[in-house]
């Protein structure tokens, strides 16, 4: 006999003390779901508020450049589109984290755990998919309007006066913006993706 | 689910309290860290209670919850995956007194170096579920869990030789 079957053998006699926890009453136990409430809310909320916030940065400062040199044209036309890159991508990318970060929270029932595993893995992947193309158009476009006004309003003669200084300051920044990027990914995204494949392939293991 | 808490939901959850609790066990070992995952699975069966349709029995039906509950919790909570070494790591383990709880710690040892899904399997053995509903709970086929409950008890085995030798070489002749 194994020491699993030992040990089965004994398993429910040595397991009363979990029988003293609890039992909840329901006053204590609608307290417990409102602090988990307030807490899935606020773990939610905090992405979407730093989200958020980044964008309103951008709103703002495009909209005091627009403002004060909305006189020419060419700082105008890229102030709107930097308006017009960014307001869609925000509102698309918050609809899709609202939509991935809800689902998650009800699927936990019912599934089995290689169904469940696979409905998380796929719904990070595909908002992963979505970010990583958002942010490849994204990135780039702001990265460019963001160097041209700073030069074309702070440097006489603007960009082409100043091709290589401009130049280096872009890959500067998109560098900059990826390897960040690239820190959140491995965190929120990778790891996790890696972890819920690995336990998919257990299954593929045994065949 | 409505705002008002079902009776019935509430007496079935204070009856099968133990099995949030067995899967802390197996999975987390900070005391903090077990409340907080059972305060999430009682969070995640009361919202999930609407859709238990009692085709299958309800300790089935908590046993997947909780189990998914821990999955999603462990890959959320990353850190207990990357914990630096405290002064409790560096210390070299006492082997425990009895022969029958010796070999208790190293299987429970054993069990905690499992996969995830292999541990699940485990702790379903252990309760004593068919097959059939281990097979449910897990996804796998009822013939992959025999298999696998096989496979599990010879690397149990294999993995608590290993140990017990580590023990008989640090502890003192």
């Amino acid at each position: 006999m194994s020491a699993l079957d030992d040990l089965k053998k004994n398993w429910n006699g040595g397991q009363q003390a979990f029988q003293a926890a609890g039992p909840y009453d329901a006053a204590s136990f609608n307290q417990l779901i409102q602090a988990r409430m307030k807490k899935q809310n606020n773990m939610i909320f905090r992405y979407f508020w730093a989200t958020f916030t980044l964008h309103v940065l951008v709103y703002a400062l495009l909209t005091h450049v627009m403002v004060r040199y909305g006189a020419d044209t060419d700082t105008l036309v890229l102030g709107l589109i930097g308006f017009l890159v960014t307001v869609p991508f925000t509102a698309v990318m918050l609809k899709r984290y609202k939509q991935m970060a809800v689902s998650s929270a009800n699927n936990a029932s019912l599934a089995s755990i290689y169904t469940y595993v696979k409905q998380q893995r796929s719904q990070l992947n595909n908002f992963y998919t979505f970010k990583k193309k958002y942010e490849l158009v994204l990135i780039p476009l702001l990265s460019a309007v963001g160097v041209i006004l700073v030069f074309n309003l702070y440097f006489p003669g603007g960009v082409l006066s100043f091709l290589t200084g401009a130049i280096i300051t872009y890959i500067l920044s998109l560098l900059s913006c990826f390897w960040a990027i690239h820190t959140e990914d491995k965190k929120y995204f990778i790891r996790p993706l890696q972890e819920l494949g690995s336990i998919l392939d257990d299954y593929k293991s045994e065949g | 689910m409505s705002a008002a808490l079902d009776e019935t939901f509430l007496q079935q959850i204070n009856q099968h309290l133990g099995i949030a609790h067995k899967v802390c066990g197996l999975y987390f070992t900070n005391a903090e860290e077990k409340q907080d995952v059972v305060q999430e699975m009682l969070y995640q069966l009361w919202r999930s209670y609407p859709g238990f349709d009692g085709r299958s029995k309800f300790s089935t039906w908590m046993y997947s919850v909780c189990l998914n509950t821990t999955l999603t919790y462990l890959r959320k909570n990353i850190k207990h995956k990357s914990q630096s070494l405290s002064q409790r790591h560096q210390q070299i383990p006492d082997k425990p007194a009895g022969d029958q709880e010796a070999q208790t710690q190293l299987l429970f040892e054993a069990i905690a170096a499992l996969s995830q899904l292999n541990k699940a399997i485990v702790l379903l053995y252990l309760e004593d579920l068919s097959y059939a509903e281990i097979a449910q709970i897990t996804g796998l086929s009822r013939s992959n869990v025999s298999v696998r409950l096989v496979r599990i008890k010879k690397e149990l085995e294999a993995i608590m030789k290993k140990q017990s030798k580590l023990y008989s070489d640090v502890s003192p002749r």
